[in-house]
C-alpha cells in the first residue's frame, strides 16, 4: 500500500467512523482498507475505542434520582413529571 | 420524561459530581417544560433538550471552569493509543492484544479520562461518543460553527486517548513486564 493512502485514510479516520463523509470518500478508503491490513487494524481499534467509551460512560440513575426529579417538575407545576 | 436518564448520565460528566448532575437535570427539565412552547414539533427534541442542559450547565459552572488554554493538545499524533499499546504488546503475536487491552479499562478510569479534559473538548466527545450526535447537531447544541466542532471533537479524541494511555501505564495494562527477578 502506498504511504499517501494509509495517510489519507488515517487522516479520515473519525469522519469515517463517524459516517460524516460522503459516499465516494467512503467507498474508496473501505477499499483501501480491504488490502490493507494495518490500516484496517487501526480502524478497527479506533472503532473498538469508541464503543468502548460509550459503554463504559452510560450510567442509568437510581430509581430515587428519577423520583426526585419528578417531585421537583410536580413541585415546581410542570406536567412532565407524569 | 423522556431522555431523563440518558441527559443525567450526561451531566454527571459535566459537572463531575452527582448532587450537581441532579440540580442540573431538574433545571433542564423545567426550562424545558416552560419553554415547550418555543419547541418546534417535528424538529429534534432529544437536541433541543440537551440545547438546554449544555446552557445550564454553562450558566451555572461557567465561573468555576478551569482556564485550559495552556494545556495544548494540538501536537499529539493520530492513533496515539493504538501505536502506543501495538509497540508495547509487540512480544504478542496476536494482532488483537491492542483490542484485548480496551476491555481491561474500567468505567472509573475511563470517567476519570474524559472528565480530565478541558470543557471545550470534553462536550464535544461526549455528545458525539456517547450520545451519538451528528456534528451538525453538536454544532447547534453548542452554538459553535461545524468546523468547531470538528476541530475540537478530533483533539478532544486524541486528548482522551493520552489520558487512556497514562492509565493503562499506571494500571499494567501495558504488558510491560516490571524488571527484577532475574
Amino acid at each position: 500500500m502506498s504511504k499517501h493512502n494509509c495517510q489519507d485514510a488515517v487522516a479520515q479516520v473519525y469522519f469515517y467512523l463517524d459516517d460524516e463523509i460522503g459516499w465516494f470518500k467512503k467507498a474508496r478508503i473501505k477499499r483501501h482498507l480491504k488490502k490493507c491490513p494495518p490500516c484496517e487494524g487501526a480502524f478497527g481499534f479506533e472503532s473498538h475505542l469508541k464503543a468502548m467509551v460509550r459503554e463504559r460512560l452510560r450510567e442509568e440513575p437510581q430509581p430515587e434520582v428519577m423520583d426526585r426529579l419528578r417531585a421537583y417538575l410536580k413541585d415546581n407545576g410542570s406536567d412532565f413529571g407524569r | 420524561m423522556e431522555f431523563a436518564p440518558q441527559l443525567y448520565s450526561a451531566a454527571l460528566r459535566m459537572t463531575r459530581n452527582a448532587a450537581d448532575a441532579e440540580d442540573v437535570v431538574q433545571e433542564t427539565f423545567l426550562k424545558a417544560y416552560r419553554a415547550y412552547d418555543t419547541f418546534q414539533a417535528g424538529t429534534n427534541l432529544k437536541a433541543w433538550l440537551y440545547r438546554i442542559l449544555t446552557n445550564t450547565y454553562i450558566n451555572r459552572y461557567r465561573k468555576q471552569v478551569r482556564r485550559p488554554s495552556e494545556v495544548d493538545f494540538g501536537e499529539i499524533e493520530d492513533l496515539y493509543l493504538y501505536k502506543r499499546l501495538g509497540s508495547a504488546e509487540s512480544g504478542s503475536a496476536s494482532r488483537s492484544a491492542e483490542d484485548e487491552v480496551l476491555e481491561q479499562f474500567v468505567d472509573a478510569d475511563v470517567k476519570a479520562a474524559v472528565e480530565e479534559l478541558p470543557e471545550h473538548f470534553r462536550m464535544p466527545v461526549l455528545l458525539a461518543d456517547v450520545e451519538g450526535f451528528s456534528y451538525k447537531e453538536i454544532a447547534e447544541i453548542l452554538d459553535v460553527p461545524i468546523g468547531t466542532v470538528m476541530s475540537r471533537l478530533h483533539r478532544g479524541r486524541k486528548a482522551l486517548q493520552k489520558a487512556l494511555w497514562a492509565f493503562a501505564e499506571q494500571h499494567g495494562l501495558t504488558g510491560e513486564q516490571v524488571a527484577g527477578d532475574e
